[in-house]
C-alpha cells in the first residue's frame, strides 16, 4: 500500500527590515490630477487660438 | 496621560487627504462639466467645425478624469485598525523612563578614567591609580576587605553615575557611558506595549444608543429583536441602555420571527441598504475583540521609528510624521514641539551672570573658562566678559582718639579693604551646559561658590557624548599644603581653580520655539487655493453660458475668460508640482523599521507571537515610538496585505 503524505509549505517567518515608506497613493492621485490639468490646458490654448483666428476672420469680413 | 488605544484609519478619510480627495474629485467632475458647457457656448456661434481638432483631447481628458476618480475610490476602500505608541511628542500616551543611579562623585584623570587609591596606606596619595590599572591581586586584602577603593571628590557630591557602595566597581562598566540626558523608551518597550494592547480587556468596541423616533420598525421598543452587522438576530434590546458592545440595526437577513422577508427586494439582499443604525461607534476596540464582526484571518504591519540617539530619533519621527499626517496623532505630534527637549539640551539660551569677589590672585575668569556653582548648581562656558570692576569691600573700624589733655573719644571710620582691586565684580555671559542631574540647564543661586572647571573624560556615548567637568585641581586637594618659608619653603603640588561668588542671574526671555524641520510646505496648505480656483472656474463658466452680447464682443469675452483660465491652470500645475515635492521624502536613512506579518489564522495571539518572535530588529534602539496596523480578512481578501504593506514596505 502506498502512503500518500501531503507537504504543507510553512510561511516564511516575518522579519524586521529597514523601511523607506512613501505615499505612492497620494503621489499617484496628484500625478493623475496634474496630467489631466495639463491636458486641459492644451485644450484651452487650442480653443483660444481658434477663437482668435475666428475673431480675426470676422474683423476682416466686416472690413 | 492617555493610554494607547486601538483606532480605525481609512487612508482617504481623514484630515488633509480627505480635502485632497474631495478636491481632486471635484476637479475631475468640473473639467468634464466645463468641457460640455464650453462646447454648448461655442455651438451658439457655430464654430464647432473649427474646433474639431480639440475633440480627441476632450476624450483623453475624460479618461484621465476617470482614472483620478478611480484612484480616489481605491484609497477610500481600505481601512485598518491602528495602535499608536508615542512616549515623546505632545500626544504621548506612554511614559518614558530615566535609567540612572546616583552616587558620590569619583575623581578622574585627564582621560576621564576613574581614580582609585588605598586610603590605608602610609602615603595614600602615592597609591592613586586608574581603576583598570589596579592589579587583580591588589584589589582586596587577604581577609577579603577592600584594599583599593574609589577616590571620592571632596567635598562629597551626589551626581548621576557616581559611585555607590552597592555597586561592584571591578565588574561594572563605567556608569558615565550609560548616561543620557533624555528619557528612554526602547524599541522593545514599544513592542511590549503593543503586545499588551492586544490583550487589553477593557479596550473593546463601544456603541452609543441613538435617540430615534418613529414607528417600531425603525425605532424598536424594549425587548424587540435587533440585528448585528451580518444581519443575525439578538434579543435583550433596550433603547434606554446607553451603550452596547456591537453595532446594531433594526433589520436583518431574516425577520424578527426568523422567517424570510416578504418583499422580494429585501429577501434578495435589499435589507442591507434599507436597514437603520440603532447605535453609533464611540470606540473601535482592539481587533478581534468580542463583538467585532470580523473575518477569520488577520495580518499586521508594525512600524517602529527608533534610533540609538535622541537626535536621530527626533529627525526620523519628524520625517515620518510629516508623511503620515493624515493619521490624526501624527498630525498633532508633527506640529507639537518634540524638538524642544533636544534644542534645550543641544543649543540652550545664554545666561548673564553677575559674580562678586572674584579673586585675581588665582586669576580672573576669562572667555573660554568653564565654571560651576559648586553647591546649588549651574554650569556653563564663558562666552563674554561684559564688565569687571573692583568689588566694594568696606569695613568699619572703631578708633580711639586721645587729645592733648589726655581725653579719649571713640570714632567709627570706614576703610576700603580692596584698595588694590584684588577682588572684582564681574558681569559675564555664559553658554550654559546642561547637566545630567537636571536633564537640562541649571539656574544659579546667589551666594553659591563658583569654581573653574576642567574636562575629565566624557559622559554618554555617540551623539550624546558630552564632556565631563570637574573642579580644577580637585584631584590635588588632598595633597599637602605649602609649608615653611624662605629657603625652607616646601611648595605644594595643589592646583587652585579660579573662584568667585554668585551675586545674581539676569532673567532672559526665551526665544520663540521653531520646529526646524517644518519650514517648508505643509500638506493642506494648497487646499484653500484649489477650492477658490474651482469656485472661480464655475463662476466663469456660468458667465460664459449667460452671455447675450454681440458676436464680436462675445468672442473677445470668451478669449479673455480663456486667458484667465489658462493662467489659473498653469498656477495650479505649479502648485501640484510643489505638493508632489512635499511627498518626495527619502526615509531610507531614517530609523524606521517595518515588520509585516502576513495573513494568519491564529487571531491576536498569533499576531503577538509573530511580533515578539521576529528577528532582525537591531539592538540598542533606546528611543522609539511606533504604530501598528492590523488588517482583517474580509471576503477572503486582506487589504492590509494587498495595499498598505506594499505601500509602506515599497514592495
Amino acid at each position: 500500500m502506498v502512503e500518500i503524505r501531503s507537504i504543507v509549505m510553512s510561511k516564511k517567518a516575518p522579519k524586521w527590515q529597514k523601511a523607506n515608506p512613501n505615499r505612492t497613493d497620494i503621489k499617484d492621485l496628484l500625478n493623475k490630477t496634474k496630467k489631466f490639468t495639463e491636458m486641459y490646458l492644451i485644450v484651452l490654448k487650442e480653443r483660444k487660438k481658434h477663437w482668435e483666428m475666428y475673431l480675426e476672420a470676422e474683423k476682416e469680413k466686416n472690413g | 496621560m492617555a493610554n494607547p488605544e486601538w483606532k480605525k484609519w481609512t487612508i482617504a478619510d481623514a484630515g488633509a487627504i480627505k480635502d485632497i480627495a474631495e478636491t481632486a474629485k471635484a476637479l475631475a467632475e468640473q473639467i468634464k462639466t466645463t468641457s460640455v458647457l464650453a462646447q454648448t457656448a461655442m455651438s451658439v456661434v457655430k464654430v464647432i467645425a473649427e474646433l474639431q481638432s480639440a475633440n480627441p483631447f476632450l476624450k483623453a481628458l475624460e479618461i484621465l478624469a476617470d482614472e483620478a476618480i478611480k484612484a480616489l475610490q481605491d484609497m477610500k476602500e481600505a481601512g485598518y485598525y491602528y495602535l499608536y505608541v508615542d512616549p515623546y511628542s505632545p500626544v504621548k500616551n506612554v511614559a518614558p523612563k530615566f535609567k540612572e543611579s546616583y552616587g558620590f562623585e569619583v575623581l578622574r584623570d585627564s582621560s576621564g578614567r576613574q581614580l582609585f587609591w588605598n586610603p590605608n596606606h602610609a602615603d595614600p596619595e602615592s597609591t592613586t591609580i586608574p581603576m583598570a590599572a589596579v592589579p587583580i591581586s591588589d584589589r582586596d586584602y587577604p581577609d577579603g576587605s577592600p584594599k583599593f577603593v574609589p577616590k571620592i571628590a571632596m567635598p562629597r557630591k551626589l551626581i548621576a553615575g557616581g559611585w555607590s557602595p552597592y555597586t561592584i566597581p571591578w565588574t561594572s562598566v563605567d556608569p558615565f557611558e550609560k548616561l543620557t540626558p533624555f528619557p528612554m523608551y526602547s524599541a522593545r518597550n514599544v513592542l511590549e506595549t503593543m503586545a499588551e494592547a492586544f490583550n487589553d480587556e477593557g479596550d473593546i468596541a463601544r456603541y452609543e444608543t441613538n435617540q430615534l423616533e418613529g414607528p417600531p420598525s425603525v425605532n424598536p421598543p424594549k425587548d424587540a429583536i435587533v440585528f448585528d452587522d451580518l444581519g443575525q438576530p439578538f434579543s435583550g434590546w433596550d433603547p434606554n441602555v446607553k451603550e452596547y458592545g456591537l453595532q446594531l440595526w433594526n433589520m436583518g437577513e431574516k425577520t424578527a420571527a426568523g422567517a424570510e422577508h416578504a418583499s422580494e427586494f429585501l429577501k434578495n439582499g435589499g435589507w442591507k441598504s434599507e436597514k437603520i443604525k440603532l447605535n453609533k461607534v464611540i470606540t473601535t476596540g482592539r481587533p478581534m475583540s468580542q463583538g467585532s464582526t470580523l473575518g477569520d484571518g488577520s495580518s499586521a504591519l508594525v512600524l517602529i521609528i527608533a534610533a540609538p540617539s535622541y537626535k536621530v530619533f527626533v529627525e526620523s519621527f519628524f520625517a515620518f510624521a510629516k508623511l503620515f499626517e493624515d493619521i490624526p496623532e501624527f498630525m498633532e505630534a508633527a506640529y507639537g514641539n518634540i524638538m524642544d527637549t533636544y534644542n534645550e539640551w543641544a543649543d540652550p539660551e545664554p545666561q548673564v551672570l553677575t559674580l562678586t569677589m572674584c579673586d585675581s590672585k588665582y586669576g580672573l575668569f576669562a572667555v573660554g573658562d568653564v565654571i560651576k556653582g559648586i553647591n546649588y548648581g549651574g554650569l556653563g562656558k564663558i562666552t563674554k566678559i561684559e564688565s569687571s570692576v573692583a568689588s566694594s569691600i568696606v569695613s568699619t573700624a572703631l578708633y580711639t582718639i586721645t587729645d592733648d589733655v589726655g581725653e579719649t573719644r571713640k570714632r567709627y571710620l570706614e576703610k576700603n579693604m580692596n584698595e588694590d582691586g584684588r577682588y572684582q565684580d564681574m558681569v559675564i555671559e555664559i553658554k550654559p551646559i546642561p547637566t545630567q542631574e537636571a536633564k537640562g540647564v541649571e539656574n544659579w543661586t546667589p551666594q553659591d561658590a563658583v569654581r573653574e572647571q576642567e574636562m575629565r573624560g566624557y559622559k554618554g556615548t555617540g551623539e550624546e557624548k558630552q564632556p565631563n567637568y570637574m573642579t580644577k585641581g580637585a584631584d590635588t586637594a588632598s595633597m599637602p599644603a605649602a609649608s615653611g618659608a624662605g629657603r625652607g619653603l616646601k611648595k605644594s603640588k595643589r592646583v587652585y581653580p579660579k573662584y568667585g561668588t554668585v551675586a545674581m542671574q539676569k532673567l532672559t526671555v526665551p526665544k520663540e520655539a521653531v520646529s526646524p524641520n517644518f519650514a517648508g510646505i505643509k500638506m493642506g496648505q494648497c487646499i484653500p487655493m484649489w477650492n477658490e480656483f474651482f469656485e472661480y472656474l464655475e463662476a466663469q463658466v456660468q458667465s460664459v453660458k449667460g452671455l447675450t452680447v454681440t458676436a464680436s464682443k462675445f468672442i473677445q469675452d470668451i478669449i479673455d475668460v480663456l486667458e484667465e483660465l489658462i493662467k489659473d491652470l498653469e498656477e495650479m500645475i505649479a502648485t501640484i508640482e510643489k505638493f508632489l515635492k512635499f511627498f518626495e521624502v527619502d526615509l531610507s536613512k531614517a530609523g524606521i523599521y517595518a515588520l509585516h506579518i502576513e495573513n494568519q489564522q491564529d487571531g491576536n495571539d498569533g499576531l503577538v507571537s509573530a511580533m515578539m518572535g521576529a528577528s532582525g530588529l537591531p539592538t540598542g534602539l533606546g528611543y522609539a515610538a511606533g504604530i501598528l496596523f492590523v488588517g482583517v480578512e474580509l471576503g477572503g481578501v486582506n487589504l492590509l496585505d494587498k495595499t498598505l504593506a506594499p505601500l509602506i514596505m515599497g514592495l
